[in-house]
């Protein structure tokens, strides 16, 4: 997992499966970006190829600590299976979430 | 016990997730499950292995989980069996974001059929999946 800086925004990209086990490493990357002062962050799960409960629990946590801070957590990501997940719990209703099928669109949704 | 039987047995351990899910990957692959289906009985056997880790291992590590698959009548029925008793489900779409028991609602939601038997000796959850042929 990586966190970059482009044109200035926090990119947290998450490659492979998220699971229980390592769903605690994405909570503890995008804690980083929120600690360094950012309340925007772009999740990039565009080589994600799969998430369960404890990725999905990570993400509606962050978007709260987000919210909280005025923010916003926008997620990359154009496979349909993960689509499906997120749509399952309806984080993407949730205000302050942005789902995005690109780095174009995320960087309009900030 | 048949040709389309097999088991796996894992310790109890996180780590052990991706083994748990390449197992039944191969399994739904060979009976020809699409990639969206075999992306749902993924996500259903991580919930309920990741469950029986947390909360079907009194003793850690040292408990083992036992996954069984077989294939009949166009229908793969999975079984996770572990040596505690389960978590109770909380709706699917909770926004508690504290809340850690999605697992089975999305077993549920990915499953036909999702069945939990507690025991005394620990609990068994069947995980059935029919074959369809849509693509």
């Amino acid at each position: 997992m990586e966190v970059n800086l482009y044109e200035g925004l926090p990119i947290v990209e998450a490659k492979g499966e998220i699971d229980h086990w390592r769903a605690p490493e994405l909570e503890q990357k995008i804690n980083e970006v929120i600690e360094k002062g950012h309340n925007k962050i772009i999740v990039d799960f565009s080589n994600l190829t799969y998430i369960d409960s404890g990725g999905i629990s990570v993400l509606f946590l962050q978007l709260q600590k987000l919210k909280s801070l005025k923010g916003r957590l926008i997620v990359i990501t154009s496979n349909k299976n993960i689509i499906k997940i997120l749509s399952l719990v309806k984080i993407t209703r949730q205000e302050g979430f942005s789902l995005c099928s690109d780095m174009e669109s995320a960087k309009k949704n900030m | 016990m048949n040709e389309t039987y097999t088991e796996i047995t894992l310790k109890s351990d996180p780590r052990n997730l991706a083994e748990a899910r390449k197992f039944v990957e191969g399994i739904a692959s060979k009976f020809g499950f699409n990639e969206e289906q075999i992306f749902d009985i993924k996500v259903a056997i991580g919930e309920a292995v990741s469950n029986a880790i947390e909360h079907g291992s009194p003793k850690g590590p040292l408990n083992s989980i036992k996954i069984t698959a077989c294939f009949l009548n166009d229908a793969l029925e999975l079984n996770v069996i572990d040596e505690g008793v389960f978590k109770r489900a909380i709706k699917v779409d909770d926004p508690d974001p504290h809340h850690r028991g999605r697992g089975i609602p999305f077993m549920l939601a990915l499953m036909d059929t999702v069945t939990i038997n507690e025991t005394k000796a620990g609990t068994t959850v069947k995980l059935v999946k029919k074959l369809t042929k849509k693509q």
